[in-house]
């Protein structure tokens, strides 16, 4: 599917994201991405009902460097948040997965995503920093 | 992008690599783990296990990158003997300061042997897959493996992460695949070993397990399966090495461990023993706890049409452990005949391949030749096993998928003190006949897997040289032996000696 360039979505989220009354911003730092290469998709959740259904904000960034920072937006009063993204090597729009659907993109969640299992929400929540460190998340190799 | 859209691929997603890594990260934790000093202490009295020391990814000594323009040869080379020998195995065991408890982790290296102009030449090189590069940028091991457990918050792409491509080897239609059983197998370049990466034969098929045990039909068509989870996948390669298919079938026994099939005019022919590999064990308790046999689950034989997968049979037998298959063949009457190696227990890959990585010996093997006739109307199974203790099944590679009357194996029976869990010697059984003739290299020789190499222009099964490596436990160093199949009792009519000693390996191939 085609959809916006990648700069004028992320203005249009941002616009969003200011629109919102009463927004927690927090810093995101993005791991072992492959420099230069598609769209970092990610997308929030903010609790175990709403995981993997609904996210609270989703965002897309252009992919630059190997590690990336940048803030993220949350509804106020946010305790805990699960980040789940991939990165969009050929922008379009989708996770590539193979024919028994293994990834052949970087994927990558918060939290301690488990050897053993999809990622879930314990393993994935994190609470929100009050200290401005980053939430950091490693794209999966 | 849609939000659904996004939230479903991310649900595929994980799924799919929570399946991989549930089926190939085993993480071992703890333990009788062996470290660098311990090995180095303990194989000073065990000089026979001094090859899984294994080698560096590093210039100098110890290097995995090795070459000789030309060995010492002492007997008769044969003139008409030209080719390239190739073996495959674990073979990086150690990085900054940890070492790897299970030999199966090690990362593979690839051997080539070459002949002609009346020299044998010899080059080594790791393969360069995806996690070797990472872990050596990295300086440590940052992948779990088999039966090591690695602590890492690294998320795995898939297989291919884990991929040691360690296993065996096949050159064919010029193409040179190290293979492994869980992922892709990885090209690598015939003139210097350089690896070139893993093979996608499609679109689509990245990743996709293409396992380690691929059969060759007399009319060069290339035959494999994988196994991924509920899944398994069957290959087949054209004589030009084009991807003719790759099918996808479901397993009997979902989740339980493939090493190797065999191919008949029809059908592949799968065991599949009851062996799953027990993560709560492998947390808990290390290798040792984790990969039991299920007695309570029987031994099945899996056999399939080639054409079409849903078309089986499944047969039953009492539970075994199976590697390697020797042969099936599709008989006059229909029903079709299948050798392979079979051990009562796992104790091998649960003990044994750990104790030698802490430099201690291993029990004794007791893995013996076995030969079952699959009925495919009544769907009986009958079993014949024979008293020998074996492994490494190979056969004629002119008569893969036909009958075949030699069944070629290592083999031990002298009871050598200290050598209880390596092989001493070389077996050729009639199968037919049942007799063995047996050539012993001595209680200083430990025997890796021989290779039946058709004379050049000849066609019968014992108009065949049979080449191995074996480590010369007195000298520390490895030999290239050749033997003439019709007189095997004779011993090598020719050895080659490298001026060092190579990693042990699990199989080879040979390439005209």
């Amino acid at each position: 599917m085609k959809y916006l360039p990648t700069t004028l979505a992320s203005v249009l989220f941002a616009l969003f994201n200011v629109a919102a009354s009463a927004q927690t911003c927090t810093p995101i730092e993005v791991r072992n991405v492959r420099a230069a290469q598609g769209t970092l998709m990610v997308a929030a959740y903010t609790s175990e009902a709403d995981f993997n259904k609904k996210p609270a904000t989703a965002m897309q960034i252009k992919a630059t460097d190997e590690s990336m920072t940048f803030s993220m937006c949350l509804p106020g009063g946010t305790a805990n948040v699960a980040l789940m993204m991939f990165q969009d090597l050929n922008d379009n729009g989708k996770m590539d997965s193979n024919v028994l659907g293994i990834p052949s993109e970087p994927w990558g969640s918060s939290g301690k995503p488990s050897n053993f299992g999809p990622p879930n929400w314990a393993a994935a929540a994190v609470a929100l920093p009050q200290d401005g460190k980053p939430i950091v998340v490693m794209l999966s190799k | 992008m849609n939000r659904r859209e996004f939230v479903r691929a991310f649900v595929q997603t994980s799924a799919a690599v929570g399946a991989a890594a549930g089926s190939l990260s085993a993480s071992a934790q703890r333990g009788a783990a062996s470290s660098p000093a311990d090995f180095d202490a303990n194989v000073a009295r065990h000089p026979s296990l001094a090859p899984y020391k294994g080698v560096s990814d590093a210039a100098g000594v110890g290097s995995g990158d090795l070459r000789c323009e030309s060995l010492t040869v002492t007997g008769q080379w044969p003139e008409a003997l030209r080719g390239r020998f190739y073996r495959n195995g674990p073979a990086l065991f150690e990085r900054g300061g940890q070492r790897y408890q299970h030999w199966f982790d090690g990362d593979g290296m690839l051997q080539q042997f070459s002949f002609g102009g009346g020299k044998v030449a010899h080059r080594g090189a790791l393969v360069r897959t995806h996690k070797l590069l990472t872990e050596q940028k990295a300086g440590k091991f940052v992948y779990s493996a088999f039966g090591s457990y690695i602590a890492s918050d690294l998320p795995l792409q898939g297989p291919d992460s884990v991929n040691t491509a360690n296993t065996s080897v096949i050159e064919h239609a010029g193409r040179l695949m190290a293979l492994w059983e869980g992922g892709s197998a990885y090209e690598m370049n015939v003139s210097d070993l350089s690896t070139r990466g893993p093979v996608t034969w499609k679109a689509g098929l990245e990743q996709v397990p293409f396992s380690a045990h691929p059969k060759r039909d007399a009319d060069g068509h290339l035959w494999n399966i994988g196994s991924f989870g509920s899944r398994l996948i069957a290959w087949h390669i054209d004589p030009q090495g084009n991807l003719v298919d790759a099918k996808i079938g479901s397993s009997p026994y979902p989740g339980g461990m493939v090493h190797d099939m065999a191919v008949t005019e029809q059908f592949l022919v799968v065991p599949l023993p009851p062996v799953k590999l027990n993560f709560d064990a492998l947390r808990a308790g290390g290798p040792e706890q984790a990969f039991a046999l299920d007695g309570k689950e029987p031994l099945r034989i899996l056999v399939m049409r080639k054409d079409d997968l849903s078309q089986r049979k499944v047969f039953e037998l009492p539970a075994q452990m199976v590697f390697h298959v020797g042969n099936a063949y599709e008989r006059a009457d229909g029903n079709v005949s299948l050798s392979f190696v079979g051990s009562p227990s796992t104790q091998f890959l649960r003990q044994g391949a750990v104790s030698v990585m802490r430099g201690e010996p291993s029990m004794a093997g007791h893995a013996s030749t076995q030969l079952v006739e699959l009925n495919l109307s009544t769907g009986r199974a009958t079993l014949s096993a024979l008293d020998d203790c074996v492994e490494f099944p190979q056969i004629d590679p002119r008569r893969v998928g036909q009958a075949a009357r030699q069944l070629l194996s290592t083999a031990s029976w002298m009871g050598y003190a200290g050598r209880e869990g390596s092989y001493h010697g070389v077996q050729l059984r009639d199968v037919v006949s049942g007799k063995q003739r047996r050539f012993d290299y001595g209680a200083n020789m430990v025997v890796e897997e021989h290779m039946m190499v058709p004379k050049p222009g000849r066609s019968g099964e014992l108009e065949a040289w049979l080449m191995s490596t074996s480590f010369d436990v007195k000298r520390q160093i490895t030999l290239l032996n050749v033997l003439d199949a019709a007189h095997i009792e004779d011993g090598p009519v020719a050895q080659a000696s490298l001026p060092y000693k190579l990693p042990f390996g699990f199989h080879g191939h040979f390439a005209v």
